[in-house]
């Protein structure tokens, strides 16, 4: 088991670097630049427009750039003699700014050594700004979980044994209903037929009442989670019932539950002691690629419900070409998938006893 | 459910009748201290990026750091023009030498940020210095550049001095009539407490944007900030400029509300104060009954929607100057360069269709960059809608039907840029590429008439919504468009100077504001003179920039199109709010928020 | 050499040809006689022929013109005179920017999926036909591509990209085509090792042959149970990325970009959001319940 888990993440290496790379060289490929963003003003002069093109580094070749946000500059461009001013570089020249005087030196230090820059619309560390959002788009995950799985798999389990009755009919052409209209659309309606406009249930966004002091425990503002979370859980629903009946018709024609029925077992013993219980193996081993997959935020939602979540900030970055930002969620996200899989792997490991890692 | 939401909307109108009948209760004191309730106001924008007002870049931040810091001059929200003695501006008189390049500011002696601490001049001149350093990023740095390094070139102030507590001298490098504002695009902070915090060590404000004042001048202080939710901001009774005597709302919220829709149905929903109405919905506020009650003020906008023009040749950006600043010769752009085909567009687009189908007739007509609020506005400048003219002006630009089929492009028959540049684009079709960027159906809208209007008088448009960062900038900055569709807001007081717009200076490919690289000498020497009129007399200037206007209509470097006219709305039991047309919150620490009856 | 061809005939392929062949009527018996998947399909076919027959559609029997803008007849209602859905806010008939947007929004979903499945077949069948550095070299790519946020890659690519219909049907086959190739790789570890691939391999068939001959035929259910819920996918995925900004941009009208547009014109003019809503929803909806009674009917398990 060891081995196996110390196999898989050398394994990831590789991987993690393909993922950097790739993304790197998308996102910095991509037309405009961040600092005609951000200096979008004619009131900002040239001067100012280098100075900040220089300190963002964002004119340097693609491969210089992605050399610093992996491994720093503080290498590139050093201080020999104290002055506070460079003297000494490699790759990179010492005025790059072209104010006549050469720069200070590099500072950066790379994500390897856990410098993940500054966002350049925030100029904060882009981490402190995940973690921030991240809260609330793991409270609506786990929402999320708690209802499309259980329900998800309820229905899948009904419908594969009612299979071809009105119940499996029903339950296929709601659950497909409920996947086939556009997310957007889904969450307007919600709003506006549970929201002050028509009903008046519940509230329309937000995570709790807009009072100082923060959000209360989650307890006393369920509320609020209740419409974001039945937008997002739509299409889970249907997944994982949809997954669950195939697999446990899988179960059902198998051979050992057809010895267990020839037993003299009754129908339902073999149907949950015996299919279900098989059948959710599988399941358990999308749970965490699930999760993962859904940490990267539901931008749409958040967006309409207003929930402080990743997705929204992840949208904003790559309109505003917020590189630090950007590769930051993407080294997290990537890294959770990794994990994710991995996870996945062990559990159907530990749940299906033909498989010895 | 249709015929339940109609009893509720039948509800709701017979419950908004008896609000009516309700007697509304007198102006001013109707509430006390605090007890004005909580007003809420919705951003669509991003998160503020920074509370320190010397890094502040957008909107968001700008919204909030406008209640927690002073500025040297504020606008008088009446006339629109700035004036000394006005609440939340530091200035009490202010007066230039007979050269007209030494401004004397005096500044009140009675106002102190809210730890007792007398605001100085020496505040204004830390933000000042921290700006000059270059070490932080600043949009205005450029103002007081000369000042880092000594060279008069470049900025407009050369020195600021602080020869009392309570004088601050400014030294302009030139006599200059626009000058004036530009000492005010820095925002007083409480030296004090910044030298605590960063001392001559500039840069570390970077490290350190989200930084929560702990000592602010203004209506409200406190930030509470939970980042994707709101700003929340108390009122502190110690600002003594407030309307009343004391600040009325208890709390201020900035809520973040990402969808401009769900914004609006919180707003009617009562969840949130005022609203300014996206233009879809601006008129379901006028017409919709259920909608009736809430208080409504229009106003005219200080900015305007125009098409750029690109004159010069888009293939090969050339800046409008060389390295010695001689103005460098444009290659005409193929199809723009000729003016009577940028006057042809003028004329080939019905704009009253457009202000009345795309704007439900909240806008109005403009034909130069001043905007009719603006008191050099002339309004006998109006471009008139007439094809057949227009088709006239390409006959006479060289750009002919030579197969009568109306259907198909006309084509360059001895053109403008066949004549001058390449006798080899003889023949070829008359196309241009339509940009407009992504976002807002309004824009796509506009695109779309425009395309469908030039296709009728013979042009090939080829009409593209695209992505702002991505696409649009990259294009309109780097002057490789052909026309684009953009918005300008200008700042109060409206400055009727455009040399940020239309010299050479600033026609630099890649960065500069005079995208189409139009050049006019006589604009330029007319632009120039205004700024230096001896002691800046309106008339004088009015004159010269009525010249100015009559140059930018004939020569079209830009399709002006149209001023907005848009709409604040309020909660009905907001009282006291009276907003101009220059700003619709500047009495917010009056506000009150009657108590609703059940 | 003349021998060859004749064992080919006889032998092998006539012992997949029973299985298939049979396998095939069952599953089309099976469909034929589920009247939700039939009417789904009907459906779906009707929206598909209206959608390509736009153009003459509406020239000849509505005689409107899907882009001429009308401004002062804008937000016509549904049943205008002469404008069956009303007219948009451009005063453009409302039914024929649908069925124009129609060809868009479908063709996109269509082509993308399909060339989503080519790739993912070519590389699969590949991939798990030659095994060792081959396979491992695609392992790693998609394991790759696969950990960074889908959405995310969708929303940086898109902007790289500047989409119109065209590289969208890139991008979105470019995310989508890994799918497949799991599937694809996964059969074919399992075909190749097979009789009847052992022996067209024993007979001189070249690598190609066996892998697009043999082999894909093998895993064609599966991928046309997988293209039509991909297709209705990706017709949901365009309409999402019109919302966010990143979609099919105007002047090309889409069900994604009408929809999202018509957001904004939520209570002036509720028809531009219910009519595209309800033919988004309708068709992903009629995909799905095709995909779902597809993989019943090839469903070898189940006997009636």
């Amino acid at each position: 088991m060891n081995h196996f888990i110390i196999r898989r993440l050398i394994q990831a290496i590789p991987t993690f670097f393909g993922i950097t790379i790739i993304s790197y060289f998308i996102i910095a490929a991509a037309p405009g630049d961040p600092v005609s963003i951000l200096t979008f003003n004619p009131r900002t002069s040239m001067e100012e427009r280098q100075r900040l093109a220089a300190r963002l580094g964002v004119n340097d070749p693609i491969y210089l750039q992605y050399l610093r946000w992996l491994v720093g500059d503080d290498w590139m461009r050093w201080d020999t003699d104290g002055d506070g001013l460079s003297d000494r570089s490699i790759l990179i020249p010492l005025d790059a700014d072209g104010d006549g005087e050469p720069d200070p030196p590099g500072e950066r230090l790379g994500i390897l050594r856990g410098d993940f820059g500054r966002s350049f619309t925030y100029r904060e560390n882009p981490l402190k700004l995940i973690g921030e959002r991240l809260p609330a788009t793991i409270e609506l995950n786990i929402a999320t979980l708690l209802i499309s799985v259980p329900l998800g798999i309820t229905i899948g389990i009904l419908a594969a044994i009612w299979r071809g009755k009105s119940f499996d009919q029903s339950a296929r052409v709601l659950a497909v209903v409920g996947d086939s209209v556009p997310s957007f659309l889904m969450a307007f309606g919600l709003i506006m037929i549970f929201g002050a406009p028509t009903f008046n249930l519940l509230p329309m966004g937000g995570m709790c009442a807009p009072v100082r002091g923060g959000c209360p425990p989650i307890y006393q503002r369920l509320e609020y989670l209740v419409l974001p979370t039945i937008a997002l859980s739509l299409g889970g629903i249907a997944g994982w019932s949809r997954f669950m009946r195939a697999a446990m018709l899988e179960t059902i024609t198998s051979d050992y539950v057809r010895t267990a029925k020839a037993k003299g077992l009754s129908n339902r013993a073999v149907w949950f002691r015996h299919s279900a219980r098989n059948a959710l193996i599988p399941m358990a081993t999308f749970l965490g690629p699930t999760f993962v997959s859904l940490l990267g935020g539901a931008t749409i939602i958040e967006t309409i419900f207003s929930w402080p979540g990743v997705g929204r900030l992840l949208t904003q970055s790559v309109s505003a070409q917020d590189y630090p930002v950007i590769m930051a969620s993407v080294v997290i996200g990537s890294v959770l998938t990794i994990l994710g899989f991995l996870i996945s792997d062990i559990l159907y490991a530990v749940f299906d006893p033909r498989i010895r890692l | 459910m249709k015929s339940i939401s109609k009893w509720l909307v039948l509800g709701l109108c017979l419950a908004l009748l008896g609000t009516l009948v309700i007697p509304v209760i007198a102006q001013e004191d109707i509430s006390g201290p605090g007890e004005g309730g909580i007003i809420i106001t919705g951003n669509t924008a991003d998160d503020p990026a920074t509370f320190n007002p010397l890094l502040a870049n957008d909107t968001s931040s700008f919204d909030i750091v406008q209640w927690l810091y002073p500025a040297l001059f504020t606008v008088n929200w009446q006339t629109g023009e700035s004036e000394p003695n006005q609440p939340g501006g530091l200035a009490e008189s202010w007066s230039y030498d007979e050269t007209g390049t030494i401004l004397t500011i005096n500044l009140r002696q009675d106002l102190a940020w809210n730890d007792g601490t007398p605001i100085t001049s020496a505040d204004y001149l830390y933000a000042v210095n921290a700006v000059r350093s270059g070490q932080i990023d600043n949009s205005y740095a450029s103002t007081f550049e000369t000042m880092a390094d000594g060279s008069p070139a470049g900025g407009k102030v050369a020195s600021v001095e602080a020869p009392d507590p309570y004088t601050v001298v400014v030294t302009f490098t030139e006599a200059d009539c626009v000058a004036f504002e530009s000492v005010n695009d820095i925002q007083v902070v409480p030296a004090h407490v910044f030298q605590e915090l960063y001392g001559e060590d500039y840069a570390a404000m970077m490290e350190d944007p989200r930084s929560i004042p702990t000592v602010s001048f203004g209506a409200f202080k406190d930030i509470e900030f939970a980042p994707a939710q709101r700003v929340s901001l108390v009122a502190d009774q110690s600002y003594p400029d407030s309307l009343l005597g004391y600040v009325s709302p208890e709390e201020w919220v900035y809520l973040s509300v990402p969808d401009e829709n769900v914004e609006t149905e919180r707003f009617i929903a009562g969840e949130i104060t005022v609203l300014a109405v996206p233009s879809t919905r601006q008129n379901d506020f006028k017409t919709d009954p259920a909608l009736a009650d809430f208080k409504t003020y229009e106003f005219t906008g200080n900015g305007f929607t125009f098409f750029a023009m690109n004159t010069a040749d888009p293939s090969n950006p050339q800046p409008g100057l060389d390295e010695d600043g001689n103005a460098l010769p444009q290659i005409p752009h193929p199809v723009l360069g000729d003016v009577l085909v940028r006057r042809a567009i003028t004329q080939a687009v019905d704009m009253d269709a457009i202000l009345e189908g795309i704007r439900d007739g909240n806008g109005i007509k403009v034909a130069t960059h001043t905007i009719p609020t603006s008191w050099v506005y002339n309004p006998d400048l109006q471009y008139t809608f007439d094809t057949a003219a227009a088709q006239a002006l390409l006959d006479e630009a060289g750009w002919v039907d030579d197969d009568g089929d109306a259907s198909t492009p006309r084509v360059c028959q001895n053109c403008l840029y066949a004549r001058e540049v390449d006798p080899a684009f003889e023949g070829s079709p008359l196309s241009l590429k339509l940009r407009v960027p992504e976002g807002g159906v309004v824009g796509s809208q506009i695109g779309e008439f425009f395309k469908a209007s030039l296709d009728e008088i013979g042009f090939s448009t080829d009409f593209q919504a695209i992505d702002w960062g991505s696409a649009f900038l990259p294009e309109l900055t780097g002057q490789t468009f052909d026309m684009a569709l953009l918005s300008w807001s200008l700042g109060l007081p409206v400055e009727p100077d455009v040399t940020d717009f239309y010299t050479p200076a600033v026609d630099v490919p890649g960065a500069g504001f005079n995208f189409t690289s139009y050049y006019n000498e006589e604009l330029n020497q007319i632009l120039a003179e205004a700024r230096v009129v001896p002691g800046c007399d309106p008339e004088a200037r009015k004159a010269l920039y009525l010249r100015a206007q009559e140059i930018l209509f004939n020569d079209a470097p830009y399709y002006y199109m149209y001023v907005t006219e848009s709409m604040t709305a309020v909660q009905p039991n907001l009282e006291n709010w009276n907003p101009t047309p220059y700003s619709r919150i500047w009495d917010t620490d009056a506000w009150a928020l009657l108590d609703q009856p059940e | 050499m003349t021998a060859q061809p004749s064992i080919t005939k006889i032998g092998i392929p006539l012992h997949e040809e029973i299985r298939t062949k049979s396998l095939l009527q069952k599953a089309l018996y099976r469909v034929w006689h589920d009247r939700l998947t039939m009417t789904a399909l009907i459906i779906i076919v009707i929206l598909t022929t209206l959608a390509i027959l736009a153009p003459f559609i509406s020239n000849q029997i509505l005689q409107v013109e899907y882009d001429k803008p009308d401004l002062r007849n804008n937000y016509a209602p549904i049943g205008a005179p002469g404008h069956i859905l009303g007219t948009d806010d451009l005063g453009r008939d409302h039914l024929a920017r649908l069925l124009y947007g129609g060809q868009v929004s479908l063709g996109i979903a269509f082509f993308a999926a399909i060339l989503a499945i080519i790739i993912g077949v070519t590389v699969g069948v590949i991939s798990g036909y030659y095994g060792g550095f081959i396979d491992d070299f695609v392992i790693w790519f998609i394991t790759t591509l696969d950990s960074i946020p889908s959405l995310f890659l969708l929303l940086i690519i898109s902007a790289v990209l500047s989409p119109g219909p065209f590289s969208l049907v890139l991008i979105l086959a470019f995310l989508g085509w890994i799918g497949a190739t799991r599937i694809v790789r996964g059969e074919t570890f399992s075909l190749r090792e097979r009789d009847f691939t052992l022996a067209a391999r024993s007979m001189g068939a070249s690598d190609w042959r066996i892998m697009f001959v043999h082999i894909v035929p093998n895993v064609a259910s599966l991928l046309i149970i997988s293209l039509t819920s991909a297709i209705g996918g990706l017709i949901l995925t365009e309409s999402a990325l019109s919302f966010l900004g990143f979609g099919v941009k105007a002047p090309t009208p889409s069900w994604g970009n009408m929809l999202s547009g018509g957001i904004d014109l939520l209570r002036r003019a509720p028809h531009l959001i219910f009519v595209p809503g309800i033919l988004i929803s309708l068709t992903v909806f009629c995909l799905y319940l095709i995909g779902d009674g597809l993989r019943d009917a090839f469903d070898p398990r189940i006997s009636d």
